[in-house]
Formats: structure tokens, sequence, C-alpha cells
């Protein structure tokens, strides 16, 4: 944790304006046209500068070794790496939030992939569940990427801001049902979405259905449009709906929440790198980082302390929302 | 031991063994291609040591910049992306970059497939593309059970995420 601090710290001052280098033109190209569309110096969000003097391997290393940390920190944390990502790296890194948005995309995506198989062989991910869900999702998250590139990146920033804090209130708030009691209604029992899963904390079966299914799968408009808008990713909300409003066990909820993510980003992604907001050089480094760091998390998780390290996550949210939401409003540039 | 209860359907296990095939696949790709790109085993569409000069820009005045570069004209680029700084947002200047950058949008990465950056889209489109691959190896499965409303859905989930692929829709840009 340390560590990430003083990396954000020292990237953030190296990022910092720094005079072009001396003949070179193309520095020239990115000091004056950085953030062309910018209504106002203040809201434009002028950042760091590109042209600062570290070599191009410079930001895409420090990229790889910020995300191996989020990887592991994730894990513990318990929280998907795209919601670390977006706000960490499009704060205190020089890339632009059009393609820090992509790439948050794809590291959320890889995650779900990486665990998709192991989740839906298991059972504890139920494709009867996430499927219909994942339509709705999906489909919104479309609407939430075309939006979120079309809108003027000082108000992508406020809005993420918001909801970066807002997932901290959840985190905070938000409680958890291990086996809720709820009985099937008429959608879900027509679409069968039901399950039997071995827990085998209490080694048992343990069956489930959902209720409420009309007013959770609505609640995947706004999670989608979401999803798609920031490239969250959006376990933080997939989890509380799956689990609090219809019912679902928290770890058939967590699975499937974690499965749910590799449909929707998928939908959001496309348009992310279909519009061009793709950046192999982010994208790569980010990807095999948060994937390694995964890999330390889990092996680190039997001996860690839970709740200290989920103050942690969620100081480091906090942190990254409010920095968002003030380099949106020109506060903190 | 799952037992028969508690075992995955047959559509669940179709599903998860693809995914695991095609994620495995993916990975190997991009990190392959990456490791090639940044030791520059083969030429780039844009010079690695240029690439912080682009990526502080918006995504609509990056594919801008890309498609000067490639008709050489890259350092050009910067008065026009000005100018329609300078006069807003439905300028001739703000049009023509519009115009020029949606030409490097979409699937073109495939006509530059041979330089280095631009190889690692193969293993990213993978990733993104397992999922429609999933969903439509399902569906005989499904139809097989007579299964209507997950077929339906599973159609449709195909035809969403293909339509998302399919470059069709493009945002309006900033």
């Amino acid at each position: 944790m340390l560590m990430l601090v003083t990396l954000l710290a020292v990237g953030t001052a190296l990022a910092s304006d720094v005079p072009a280098p001396a003949g070179d033109p193309h520095s020239a190209l990115s000091s004056t046209v950085a953030d062309p569309h910018a209504a106002a110096p203040a809201a434009g969000m002028p950042g760091p500068d590109a042209t600062s003097s570290m070599p191009w391997w410079g930001w895409p290393l420090i990229l790889f070794v910020v995300t191996f940390i989020l990887g592991i920190l994730a894990v513990l944390g318990g929280v998907g790496g795209g919601v670390l990502y977006v706000p960490i790296i499009g704060g205190f890194f020089p890339f632009n939030l059009d393609f820090v948005r992509g790439a948050g995309l794809m590291v959320a995506l890889a995650g779900a992939l990486a665990a998709g198989p192991g989740l839906l062989k298991r059972n504890l991910a139920s494709l009867r569940l996430a499927l219909p869900v994942a339509l709705i999702a999906s489909s919104s998250a479309i609407v939430g990427a075309m939006i979120g590139l079309a809108l003027p990146q000082n108000v992508v920033q406020i809005a993420l801001g918001g909801t970066i804090l807002g997932i901290v209130a959840i985190m905070l708030m938000a409680g958890k049902s291990d086996f809720p009691n709820v009985k099937a209604d008429k959608l879900s029992q027509s679409l069968g979405i039901m399950g039997i899963y071995r827990e085998e904390s209490i080694g048992k079966d343990v069956e489930w259905n959902v209720h409420k299914t009309a007013p959770g799968l609505a609640m995947f408009i706004i999670i989608g449009v979401m999803a798609g808008m920031f490239g969250l990713g959006a376990g933080w909300a997939n989890v509380p709906v799956l689990n609090l409003m219809m019912g679902a066990p928290l770890k058939v909820s967590v699975a499937t929440s974690k499965f749910l993510l590799s449909i929707t980003d998928t939908s959001a992604a496309w348009i992310y790198m279909n519009n061009g907001a793709v950046l192999p050089m982010m994208v790569a480094p980010s990807i095999i980082g948060i994937m390694l760091g995964s890999i330390v998390g889990v092996k680190i998780l039997a001996k860690a302390k839970p709740k200290a390290i989920k103050w942690m996550v969620i100081g480091l949210l906090l942190f990254a929302g409010l920095r968002a939401l003030l380099k949106g409003l020109g506060i903190w540039k | 031991m799952s037992s028969e209860r508690t075992r995955a359907s047959e559509e669940q296990m179709i599903y998860a063994n693809i995914l695991n095939y095609g994620m495995m696949i993916g990975f190997v790709i991009l990190t392959i291609t990456f490791l090639l790109y940044v030791f520059g085993a083969f030429n780039n569409f844009v010079p690695i040591d240029k690439l912080p000069n682009y990526w502080k820009l918006k995504v609509g005045d990056y594919l801008y910049v890309m498609s000067q570069i490639e008709q050489g004209k890259d350092l050009e680029a910067a008065a026009l992306i000005q100018k329609c700084k300078n006069e807003g947002g439905k300028s001739e200047a703000c049009k023509e970059i519009y115009e020029h950058g949606h030409k490097m949008a979409g699937w073109s990465w495939l006509k530059n497939i041979s330089k280095g950056d631009y190889m690692n889209f193969i293993g990213i489109a993978i990733l993104a593309g397992l999922t429609i691959v999933c969903y439509a190896a399902i569906i005989p499965t499904l139809m097989k059970k007579k299964d209507t409303a997950y077929l339906v859905i599973a159609i449709a989930e195909v035809l969403v995420l293909t339509l998302a692929a399919s470059g069709i829709l493009k945002s309006g840009g900033h």
C-alpha cells in the first residue's frame, strides 16, 4: 500500500508540466493540442504533460507495477480490478481518460474471463441467472460507452468521482446475506432461475431461488450504463442487487457477478475498441500486471487480515474518487 | 466432488470449456505480440518513442493524428486541432478532424496488422470476441433441450454483442 502511494506521488510529480525537450517536433503536438476541446482551462484538465523527460517505457513500466499492486489489493479487498484501475490510473497518469476507460474495461474483462471457467464448472456462477441479466446489462453498457465517449472529459471526471464516492458509500453501508431465504416469483419460475451448489463451509448442498426478478433486472439497466460509461466493471453493484435484492446466496451472487462482467464488459469494450480508445501500450501491461497481482493476492489472502485490507481499499477509493471529482471541477489539476 | 444434484448443466460446461481455452489463447497471443512490440521485432505504425506525445490526446484527436501519420502529415495535425479548439466544436476544422479520424476507427486496424503496435489487437480482439463464440456454442444445446426462453436470450445476446463488435455503432466524439 505504501509502495503504491509512493509510486502515485512520484508519478504525479513526474507527470507535472516539464518543458518540452528542444528539437522534438512531436512534443509540440502534444503540448499544443493536448485536450483541445476543453471548454476552459480550468475544466479541461490540462494535467500531466507527456513531454516529460521520462523515456517512452517509463509510464508503461510504472503502469505495470501499479496494476500488479492493484491486482493484489483487488483480491484482498474483494473488489474487481476495474473499479480501482480507472480512478487511480485516470487520476495520476498522463493517459487520456478515454484510453484509461478502454483499458479499465479490458482489465475487468480479462479478470472475468480468467475466473469464469472455474466458477461455471463448480456451478457457483449460474448461467441461468446470468443470461437474462447479461442481456440487459450488456445492451445498456453499449449505450453507456457511447455516452461516455461523447461527453466532455470534465463531465465524465466529475461523474466518475461521484460514482466512486457512491461506491465507497455502498461498501460501507451494504449488508450481505449468506443464504437468503426467498420464495421464487413467477418470472424466475418461468425462466427456471434456480440452482443447487455445494457449500463446502457447512458441508451441505444449498438450494436457491430468486425473487423480485423484474425490478432486479431493471436495476441492471443502470448498472450496465455506468459500467460502459466509466469502464469500471460493475461487481460493486452486481453483488448487492443479486444478493440483497433478488435473494441469491452470497457465493452465487459473487461468482455470477464476476462471470457477468465478462459479458457486460465485452459489449462496452468493443465500443471503446471500435472508437479507437484501446491503446495496446496501456492494455497489455495492465492486464499482465493485474493478472500476476491477482495470483500473488490469492496466495497472500490466507494470511492477510481482510478487515484491514478492506479499509485500505475504501481509503484508496475515497482518495481516487475525490481526486477525479476535484480534477473534473478543475480544483486539483 | 460435485454430486449429480450440484453438477453444472450441459450448456454451462460447454460455455466454461470454450471460455477456458479461448481465454488462454487470447492471453498468450497478447503477451507474445506485446513483447514483440516493445522489443521492436516489427516496424510500428506509431514510432514507439513518440507514443507519449499521443496518449494524452482525446481519442477523436488521436485518431485524427493517426490518419495524418498514415499520410506523413502528423506534424500539421496540431494546427488543425488547435483551430478546432479555437473555433468551437462545429467548425469545418472539427468536421475534418472527425471525418479523417473516423477512417482509423472500427476494424481499420486490420489493414495495419503487419505493424508491431497493431498486431496487439489480435489478442485483444480474441479476448473481446470470446463471449460471442461461447454464446453461439450453447445455442444448439438450448435448441436440443427446447429451452425456448433461453434460446431467444442467447440469440439476442449474440446479436447485441455482434452489433457492438461490428463497428457500426460510433460515438459522436466530443
